[in-house]
């Protein structure tokens, strides 16, 4: 479980985080929406130790944060992907780039080769082991960059933004990798805009102005109008179609999201 | 300004061997007063092409009409900027810098030598445009929310009065409501020239390009794919557009569900969101009954 106790968090004199407080489940897909300048980096920064609260405690699996003889552990427990794959390559070939953590972390040499394998064929990219990362489309250096955290056995992977700089086939890509790895046990922390991607999480968290607003199942979040106008979010499309429709006397179970459902639905009960 | 591609190819320069066509043999017009969206994978050659449209880059081969004419290279062949043209980059907030968003607003138009009643009356149009106000103009630039920074940005382009707007994935980053704001000042400010303003807008977000476009330019690989109005390219051509690696809006997949299960085919004369929830939600109600 990783855990935030009245964490908050200031750049120089200009709060960003306040008081929060979070519990986040093993096994979970939590989004984290929110508008821009939210805090909703610095939480995802926070949760392995890139910064430190300046009140506040923040436990991974009962690590806190704090202490820097933990943060090697931590490190390895809670992955960050962030938003612009290329910021986080340094070698020159895409298995070299998966090593190099391993390496960091002291695996012993011989189990190395079958660990950074298993962490490519992964994300599919272990046909690619022998190319120089800049030759790689935007979603395939994403795959790679999940790939290297996957090789250190993460418990919990946060990503934060990671499919903005993508063109549609990347996000997509990248979704999917995520959903396969929260079925295969991963707790996922997904940080975004996108919020047809939201809709894909098990809880969401809505921030502004460094405070938890709302959250819930995503349906719930997105169904309360205010939630959405106060926070410079918007409403998913099947949501918006569920809410024309309730108004012209059509409802629509709560459960369906997508839009094949509804249409489905609608079509199977007359 | 009409801009007009007659076979245009860019092969960028390089010092070993394995030099490679970025784009190839580009026929299309950008017409004056139009919305064009360009859509494409990532390497499709998109950014090239706005470059070249900017002037930024020569074709190495073919030519780029301006309103009928070549545009005028210099002697060694290397480009010209063209003036008329606005170019905003991705992430253009970088490329603020000065220490007020008064002096970056004026910081174009200076250079281009307008005089200073001219650029005063300028950024107090400008920055209402952008749905923000005088008060703002001795902020500095960092003290600015991300999409306040974005909008300032777009405003140093427009200060310039451009006639040609390319925008290169203005919305990359912003919150919702954010991005919504960019579409609409582009589109406020397109109204506001009487016809005569064309935008040029590259996005990976096909729910954008559902909302303003006239035309969309499908790039890939080099090529130029498409070139049609949106309803016809997005409902017609999915399945090419999908080979492309590319998507199709929201709208659209709603539309084609419609019409797969219930096999009618609803006419729209626009792909934007609300026009579609109207016409569908209609269907279902009103003329439902039969339907069913």
């Amino acid at each position: 479980m990783l855990t935030f106790d009245n964490v908050s968090f200031a750049y120089g004199q200009q709060a960003v985080l306040k008081n929060i407080s979070l519990q986040i489940m093993e096994g979970e897909f939590l989004t984290i929406i929110g508008p821009n300048g939210s805090g909703k980096s610095t939480l995802s920064k926070l949760m392995n130790g890139l910064i430190q609260p300046y009140l506040g405690q923040i436990l991974v699996d009962r690590l806190d944060t704090q202490s820097p003889q933990n943060l090697k552990e931590i490190r390895q427990i809670v992955g960050l992907i962030f938003q612009n794959p290329e910021d986080q390559f340094i070698s020159t070939t895409v298995f070299d780039e998966v090593i190099f953590g391993l390496e960091n972390i002291a695996v012993e040499p011989d189990k190395m080769q079958s660990i950074a394998e298993d962490a490519l064929k992964k994300v599919g990219m272990l046909s690619y082991k022998d190319v120089e990362p800049h030759k790689l489309s935007g979603g395939q250096k994403q795959r790679v960059a999940i790939a290297a955290i996957l090789a250190m056995k993460p418990k919990y992977i946060v990503f934060d933004e990671s499919t903005a700089m993508l063109d549609p086939n990347g996000q997509k890509s990248i979704m999917t990798l995520m959903q396969h790895l929260h079925d295969e046990g991963f707790t996922i922390i997904h940080i975004t805009h996108l919020m047809e991607e939201a809709l894909k999480a098990t809880r969401v968290l809505v921030l502004n102005g460094g405070v938890i607003v709302a959250e819930g199942a995503p349906v719930d979040v997105f169904h309360n109008s205010r939630v959405i106008e106060n926070n410079e979010l918007d409403v998913p499309l099947p949501l918006k179609l569920k809410g024309r429709l309730s108004e012209a006397g059509i409802v629509v179970p709560k459960q369906l999201v997508t839009l094949e459902g509804i249409v489905d639905y609608i079509w199977t009960s007359n | 300004m009409d801009i007009k591609l007659e076979n245009v190819s860019y092969k960028y320069p390089s010092l070993s061997n394995d030099s490679w066509e970025s784009i190839r043999e580009l026929n299309c017009m950008f017409e004056t007063g139009k919305w064009l969206s360009v859509i494409g994978q990532t390497g499709s050659g998109k950014s090239t092409l706005m470059k070249l449209l900017k002037g930024l880059i020569a074709p190495t081969a073919g030519r780029l009409l301006i309103n009928g004419q070549e545009n005028k290279l210099s002697k060694k062949g290397n480009a010209q900027i063209i003036q008329e043209v606005g170019l905003v980059f991705q992430y253009p907030e970088h490329q603020l810098f000065e220490t007020t968003v008064l002096k970056d607003l004026a910081f174009g138009p200076k250079n281009q030598g307008v005089k200073k009643e001219e650029i005063n009356d300028r950024t107090k149009v400008i920055i209402e445009l952008v749905g923000l106000s005088e008060a703002y103009f001795d902020k500095a630039p960092f003290e600015l929310s991300g999409g306040e920074k974005r909008r300032v940005a777009i405003a140093t382009v427009l200060m310039m009065n451009p006639e040609v707007l390319i925008l290169d994935e203005p919305t990359a980053g912003l919150d919702p409501q954010g991005s919504k704001l960019i579409l609409q000042l582009v589109h406020d400010w397109q109204k506001a020239g009487g016809g005569q303003r064309t935008v040029i807008f590259v996005t990976h977000q096909m729910n954008e390009v559902a909302e303003y476009s006239d035309e969309v330019l499908v790039m890939n690989d080099g090529e130029i794919v498409f070139q049609e109005n949106p309803i016809a390219l997005f409902r017609e051509h999915d399945h090419e557009l999908k080979a492309f690696g590319l998507d199709i809006p929201d709208s659209v997949k709603l539309l084609k569900l419609f019409e797969h299960r219930f096999g009618k085919r609803i006419e729209v004369h626009s792909l934007q969101e609300e026009v579609v929830l109207e016409e569908v939600v209609a269907y279902f109600t009103k003329q439902g009954d039969d339907l069913l």
